[in-house]
């Protein structure tokens, strides 16, 4: 379906992030959306949905000690290659210094009671992931996320 | 007859679809924990109309699952989608919580 061999080699997306649940979760489905556009397969479209929410969530929660309205960009890019799409996801808030690159990672051999609830974002990133990069420029945390997803070759 | 000597409470079979987000898994935890309280605490979790599991929902199944356990229950998944079994096992909540094929393999593994 979205194969799209005319597609041009190079694709973006800018998005305004807020900070309401239903517009992360509107937002991570636009980027699926938008990889499968691109040409990327399913499940590594479905891959960056999940980073997407993760980091977007993080952010909406985290960033700024109040609760007022904030807003801050998302964008993704899309690079088609000979056999694979190359996505970057960039965000870029105001909000406090916080680099998610540095968070420990949950120990995924503990028990059910030993599980904590939570901590799996920074594993979802990791492992989704090619590449992670963080920096804190002009007041503002900037992560670049960057995926190698398979070119989606129809059924 | 077979002996079930199982004494936990009724079975309840929860058909959940589309995705579970942080948007949507609120409503997922308010329904499951309704239920839980109601004395439901052997759990069955109907995924084949999943399409989608972020963290939040994964958050969802590891609490209920720590309740219904805590409360001498269990709570059993089965019929997920393979993009979302593979989030179950990216997360490793595939080695912590029961996950089945089908709804009669699920139902054993809770003892019902």
């Amino acid at each position: 379906m979205s194969q799209a061999p005319g597609a041009p080699a190079l694709q973006a997306l800018r998005l305004l992030g807020t900070r309401e649940p239903a517009a992360v979760a509107a937002l991570a489905e636009q980027v699926e959306e938008f990889a499968r556009r691109c040409g990327c397969a399913a499940p590594a479209a479905q891959q960056l949905a999940l980073v997407a929410e993760e980091v977007l969530t993080n952010i909406a929660r985290h960033a700024w000690p109040d609760d007022a309205p904030r807003s801050f960009a998302v964008a993704v890019e899309a690079r088609r290659g000979e056999d694979s799409v190359e996505v970057t996801l960039t965000t870029e808030d105001d909000g406090i210094p916080f680099d998610p690159t540095a968070a420990a990672a949950p120990d995924l051999e503990a028990a059910l009671e030993d599980r904590p609830i939570g901590g799996l974002g920074i594993h979802f990133i990791r492992s989704m992931t090619d590449s992670q990069s963080y920096s804190r420029v002009e007041g503002s945390n900037r992560l670049i996320l960057r995926k190698i997803c398979p070119l989606d070759r129809g059924e | 007859m077979n002996q079930n000597t199982q004494t936990g409470g009724p079975v309840v079979v929860h058909q959940l679809a589309g995705r579970i987000d942080t948007s949507t898994s609120p409503a997922v935890e308010a329904a499951i924990k309704a239920k839980l309280a109601e004395g439901n605490t052997r759990i069955l979790l109907d995924m084949r109309e999943v399409t989608y599991v972020s963290s939040a929902g994964l958050r969802v199944v590891l609490l209920v699952a720590k309740q219904a356990k805590a409360a001498n229950g269990s709570l059993a998944l089965f019929g997920l989608q393979p993009s979302v079994r593979e989030v179950f096992d990216i997360s490793g909540f595939g080695k912590i919580i029961p996950i089945a094929a089908g709804e009669a393999e699920a139902r054993a593994l809770i003892g019902a």
